[in-house]
């Protein structure tokens, strides 16, 4: 037949399968998702045994998403379940999840490794011997139950609430944690957010209320990101790929970043400046766009607070947008390229370049920064601020393109109890000198308990490793082993961690297909959630055999941490007469515990609009539908919420200010969605804010004291920090003229792509994959020390040194060390993790510790083969020991960057060795506090914190007041 | 025509019950999954960038040249816009759209400036049905070009692409990736190929990329190995030179670009022969 009659019959074909109303092609955009199983097939698909090659031997397996519980982002897995075995044979992608879209990392199949670890967890332990002597005994979950609860209940009862202390790394469900605080009524929630982005959200929370960015990456005509997010950025997965879509559209890529990454491999612009300089560049950008015009003016006289701005810095002119337009050429003027490039160490005319790319970018500029630079630098806080500045200029704010708040990409669906806010204060976490602190000063714990300003009676430490991810670890060792200090510490991990050795219990908590969790996340303008689950739980859901507890599913004796709260809690008040039993009781059946299928099936039918249609249409329930498919969009492309009309019923008795907020005595719509939200204040009259006026009309606007975007921080000001009320370059704690002579920057907080903080050190497909981290150091520094690759280096910092090997690479600026996150890892007897983890000897002379290593590792034998095949022994350096902690004085950020001096080894240093002196540490803590301006002194309303900050866990508001604070902490010292 | 293009371009996806049935529709053996992974993602990967960069890699500018055009369109290029199915579906959009000087420059451009080598390789090598739809789809485009008319210039892809490097003269390394570059050396080598080099001259086949199997054939025998490479180049230039009625300069490119890979391989050849022997005698 020849090609024209095949034509004809294709065309034939095509007109008769459309005429039944069927797809003829399947389109070409099946190339990629084409490799998915179709969802109609789960129950029962069918995949060759890679292994039985060349035999065709099939496999039949059932497929039950979850979701990844390695980094933040939440990408969706699909857990391949053997029908014959009921084991996971791999963990693939779920297409079905709108922020992943089926792909992952290496860190989500890697899961196999976790659940499969040889040296996993998978009892609750008792230590047997003094804390850290490392001896254990298994004991059951009723009586490590019985002993939190009756201990924790005490101290409620006695009025020790602020003994009580939460304190997580990886976050679970959105809000879960804190609401069962919330019911014990204490102010207990301890983050890891002071170590990681406090400089950031306070960057963000000053310009826009809400502290995270939500960048709309795929539909951007430039991107400009602050280092590496295309490899390791805070949604790693969801954020690449959306960011390779667009610039297969086009889109140009600038990168920030000292260090040479993938992410820089992959940008149209890299710029390698001075650490701390960042702000100093974006600045130079801003003034481009400011002298010269290129800013939306539309948009920043409808959305910036200038009239306050000017009301308040320049009261003696006319507030009329054109004086504000010149005011602002006057004060950003002296932000030349050339001011940046003499900062920056970056030539002026690459920085030009960029502005103009900047500015060729209109409404279309997608801006990112999360740790870096802010989490690096004294001021880091201001990076955040003068990179979303330029969003600000442009008009690229909630736009196609644009970079949204994170809130409107993000549901948190309102659960069955809501517990009222708790009546304490606590200072350990957040003490009288932080005010304005994104968030809890949790590095800060060991120096302040040591300070006398409290005690913990129970400290848990929650799929958190402080001793290793912290600054100053020696110093948490000396708290943690103190049994006046910390009355009772338990660990609830899925891994051995550093932490973990100085508990008094070790609870065994589930990887991601062992737990519970809803998810959303700010991965695209859109708003979804997800089901993290338990797998076997799901499955024998599925085949209609129930689960009442998830023990009986999950390996061992591990545990869903939800229903542990939850019995935890029932169990502090078993009667209920302290009134916390209330919030995990169930509603179905008064008098017994909430269960977790009612607790999720309660949210999926009440708190997520569309989800009970889009279930029924697929003949299914909500709960049904989403523990089989794991994921569902809520609402795609959320556009500019600030723009949104306030409906006149929600105007009654409003009264607006002279700079256009309105305030309102109508009740505030429940909304479905608790994602949390900044609450600025009412009016004096106390009408609650509800919009502003914009050309006439009140709009939503955004959630900041004015309703606009406040380029002028009247909280900045009034706090203390009116030198800060406007965006600012602040030179770093190791700008060239702070640092002595042979000092370097040393860059610690980058991450690998394989590894996920210190959870991934069994990870065997990781751990070969990236096992050490050695000194990055430029050719010419190289030269200078006399050292070549492989040779060992001294670094010395302020409270004592490291020792590592050295790499030497074009990838890093001269004049600039790095050395990565993830290594280092250690344990203090053979047992334990053993595929990342050296054995080391700890040792103590009065205020001097030091570290050394006794036993690398080395391949052993176990039930998975390969352990046998472990071939490295280098497993890097603990460098965080050695760091003294730097609280920046705004945003509370520990600043990681290290002013350090670089030398060839001395005889009889070894690979990894550390030695501290924590009196130092805590002297170095003293000066750090100096700059610190206190809420006691600067509060300019007598509170604690400006009320209408993001906290994690919020106190009633009449606890804010100092006055109260100071008469309950009297009281409790009574 | 436009059906047929858009049938063919569905069969080189994963196989599925629509292109089951497309297959049957067309006279073709069924398609197995094992067939379409051994052919398109171990053998001839179905990507345009593959054959015409200049460093013989998936993406890069070659890629990003496919994306211009959909651009130039505008048009939201998709993620893999120089993927087979992809462009001769675009090529059928634009077949309907009635734009035949973007027709004709696609045709060229981003067709048959790789297709007639690409599909070549493909009939030598694939399991059924894949052969035959390799033949039906080169008459297809064939058909196209009588149609349409000639190559006015070379297409863009193939100016300026650089010449083999001289392993004498650089970095040896760099031979073993230009000949595995089809837009420098004129020759598709695949995975079989090398196999089947490794069997006829009796040397172990190593386990890794191309790059790597190349490599150490070429350590294990040099001499037998790049007899070997010539072989191939000559064959490859006589096919290239059977399509130059019907493709004009883009066949001459490609030929040209095989004889050059016979002079430069014979003469290394040659030279390792005779250092042998040197070697030899001392």
């Amino acid at each position: 037949m020849s090609v024209q009659e095949l034509g004809r019959r294709v065309s034939a074909a095509r007109a008769e399968t459309e005429a039944r109303g069927e797809t003829f092609y399947p389109g070409t955009s099946r190339i990629h998702l084409a490799a998915f199983p179709p969802k109609e097939r789960w129950d029962d698909w069918v995949e060759l045994d890679s292994r039985a090659w060349p035999e065709r031997r099939e496999r039949r397996y059932a497929l039950v998403p979850t979701t990844c519980f390695n980094c933040e982002s939440a990408c969706g897995l699909l857990a391949y379940v053997d029908k014959d075995s009921l084991q996971i044979r791999k963990f693939e992608g779920n297409p079905e999840h709108p922020g992943s879209r089926g792909r992952n990392c290496a860190k989500g199949p890697a899961t196999l490794n976790q659940i499969t670890d040889p040296d996993r967890i998978l009892h609750p332990l008792k230590r047997a011997g003094a804390r850290g002597e490392g001896r254990w005994v298994q004991v059951t979950w009723d009586e490590v139950l019985d002993h939190l609860a009756a201990r924790i209940r005490r101290a409620i009862v006695e009025g020790r609430r602020n003994e009580i202390m939460y304190h997580v790394g990886r976050p679970g469900e959105d809000g879960f944690t804190e609401r069962i605080l919330a019911a014990w009524g204490i102010d207990g929630h301890n983050s890891h957010t002071n170590i990681c982005s406090s400089s950031a959200r306070a960057g963000y929370a000053f310009w826009m209320g809400i502290d995270r960015p939500s960048p709309d990456y795929a539909n951007a005509d430039v991107i400009l990101l602050i280092s590496a997010h295309l490899e390791s950025g805070h949604y790693f997965n969801p954020h690449a790929q959306r960011i390779m879509e667009a610039k297969q559209k086009g889109a140009k890529v600038i990168v920030l970043d000292t260090r040479m990454s993938n992410t820089t491999t992959h940008a149209d612009h890299w710029l390698a400046p001075y650490p701390g300089s960042e702000a100093a560049i974006l600045l130079a950008i801003a003034n481009h766009l400011i002298q010269h015009g290129r800013y939306n003016r539309e948009f920043v006289r409808r959305w910036w607070n200038w009239a306050e701005y000017m009301s308040a810095e320049h009261p003696d002119v006319l507030a009329t947008f054109a004086n504000f337009e010149h005011a602002l050429k006057e004060t950003y003027r002296d932000y030349t390229f050339e001011y940046a490039a003499a900062e920056s160490g970056v030539e002026a005319s690459a920085i030009e370049d960029i502005a103009r790319l900047v500015a060729s970018a209109g409404t279309r500029l997608a801006t990112h920064t999360w740790r870096s630079a802010g989490s690096g630098n004294l001021g880091g806080w201001e990076v955040a601020r003068c990179l979303f500045m330029l969003n600000a200029l442009m008009g690229a704010v909630a736009t196609e393109g644009g970079t949204y708040p994170n809130a409107w990409n993000k549901f948190v669906p309102r659960p069955i109890h809501v517990p009222p806010h708790p009546r304490t204060w606590n200072e350990l976490s957040w003490p009288d000198e932080y005010p304005l602190a994104m968030f809890e000063m949790s590095f800060l714990l060991p120096h302040l308990l040591k300070e006398g300003r409290g005690r913990l009676d129970v400290y848990f430490t929650r799929v958190y490793n402080p001793v290793w991810t912290n600054p100053d670890g020696f110093s948490w060792i000396e708290m943690l082993k103190d049994e006046s200090l910390v009355g009772l510490h338990v660990a609830l991990t899925p891994t051995w961690s550093e932490t973990a050795y100085f508990a008094d219990y070790v609870l065994p908590m589930g990887h991601a297909s062992e737990r519970h969790d809803i998810h959303s996340y700010e991965t695209h303008t859109g708003q979804w959630i997800a089901l993290r689950q338990p797998i076997f739980r799901a499955l024998r859901e599925r085949l209609g055999d129930p689960v009442g507890d998830t023990r009986e599913v999950n390996p061992g004796e591990v545990w869903e941490e939800n229903e542990f709260w939850i019995e935890l809690t029932w169990r502090i008040d078993p009667t209920g007469e302290l009134g916390i039993r209330q919030y995990v009781e169930s509603v179905e059946i008064p008098g017994t515990t909430l269960g977790l299928d009612e607790y999720y099936r309660y949210i999926f039918e009440n708190s997520v609009p569309g989800l009970p249609a889009r279930a029924a249409a697929a003949g299914t329930t909500p709960l049904e539908f989403m523990r089989r498919f794991g994921a569902y969009e809520i609402r795609a492309c959320v556009g500019a919420l600030h723009e949104e009309p306030v409906p006149a019923s929600e105007l009654a008795d409003s009264m607006e200010n002279r700079f256009g907020r309105v305030h309102t005595t109508a009740p505030a719509r429940l909304s479905p969605n608790i994602v949390p939200l900044p609450t600025p204040a009412p009016d004096e009259a106390g009408r609650r804010p509800v919009g502003v006026n914009v050309d006439g009309q009140v709009l939503r606007g955004f959630p900041t004291p004015s309703g606009r975007l406040e380029f002028y921080s009247s909280t900045l000001a009034g706090w203390g920090w009116r030198e800060h009320a406007i965006p600012t370059y602040v030179k770093s704690h190791v700008h060239p003229a702070r640092l002595a002579d042979g000092e370097m920057p040393l860059i610690s907080t980058f991450r690998l792509p394989v590894h996920i903080h210190t959870r991934s050190a069994n990870a065997k497909w990781l751990d070969e994959i990236a096992h050490t981290n050695p000194l990055w150091l430029h050719p010419s520094d190289a030269a200078r020390l006399r050292v070549q690759t492989g040779d060992l280096v001294r670094v010395t910092t302020r409270i004592g040194h490291l020792v590592v090997k050295a790499w030497v690479t074009e990838g890093i600026r001269p004049g600039v060390v790095a050395c990565s996150h993830h290594m280092g890892r250690w344990k203090l007897s053979d047992d334990g993790q053993r595929q990342m983890m050296r054995t080391v000897a700890l040792r103590q002379s009065g205020t001097e510790w030091d570290l050394a290593t006794t036993r690398s590792v080395a391949p052993f034998e176990s039930a998975d083969p390969d352990t046998r095949r472990i071939w490295w022994t280098d497993v890097g350096v603990h460098q965080n020991l050695a760091f003294p902690v730097q609280p920046d004085p705004v945003s509370g950020m520990h600043c990681w960057h290290q002013a350090v001096r670089v030398i060839k080894a001395e005889v009889g240093d070894r690979q990894g060795d550390i030695a501290v002196d924590i009196a130092r540490s805590h002297e170095i803590f003293k000066e750090w506090m100096q700059l610190a301006r206190p809420a006691a002194r600067y509060s300019p309303d007598r509170t604690r914190r400006p009320y209408w900050l993001l906290r994690p866990l919020k106190p009633a508001r009449d606890v804010y007041r100092l006055s109260l604070v100071e008469t309950a902490t009297a009281g409790a010292i009574r | 025509m436009t059906e047929l293009l858009r049938a063919l371009a569905a069969l080189a996806e994963p196989p599925t019950d629509h292109t089951v049935r497309l297959a049957v529709l067309l006279g073709l053996e069924t398609p197995t999954p094992a067939a379409y992974t051994d052919t398109f993602v171990f053998q001839q990967v179905p990507y345009a960038s593959a054959y015409l960069n200049a460093d013989g890699m998936i993406g890069g500018e070659a890629r990003d040249r496919v994306a211009g055009f959909w651009r130039a369109l505008g048009l939201t290029p998709p993620p893999e816009p120089d993927h087979l199915a992809t462009v001769l579906g675009a090529y059928a959009g634009l077949c309907e759209l009635g734009v035949t000087r973007a027709r004709h420059a696609f045709l060229w451009e981003h067709l048959l400036s790789w297709l007639p080598a690409y599909l070549h390789a493909v009939r030598r090598h694939a399991a059924m049905p894949f052969p035959e739809w390799a033949r039906l789809l080169l008459e297809t485009l064939l058909n196209e070009v009588d149609e349409l008319g000639p190559a006015v210039v070379l297409p863009l892809h193939l100016r300026n692409v650089p010449d083999l490097a001289d392993p004498r003269c650089s970095d040896s390394r760099q031979i073993v990736d230009a000949l595995l570059t089809p837009a420098r050396s004129g020759v598709i080598l695949s995975r079989a190929d090398l196999a089947r080099a490794a069997h006829m001259l009796d040397l172990s086949l190593r386990a890794g990329d191309r790059r790597v199997q190349l490599r150490s054939l070429l350590e294990q025998d040099a001499p037998a190995a790049l007899a070997w490479i010539a072989g191939e180049a000559r064959a490859w230039q006589a096919i290239h030179e059977s399509f130059a009625e019907a493709t004009g300069p883009v066949a001459g490119y490609w030929a040209s670009r095989a004889s050059a890979t016979v002079a430069l391989i014979d003469t290394l050849e040659r030279d390792v022969r005779e250092a042998v022997r040197a070697g030899a005698a001392s």
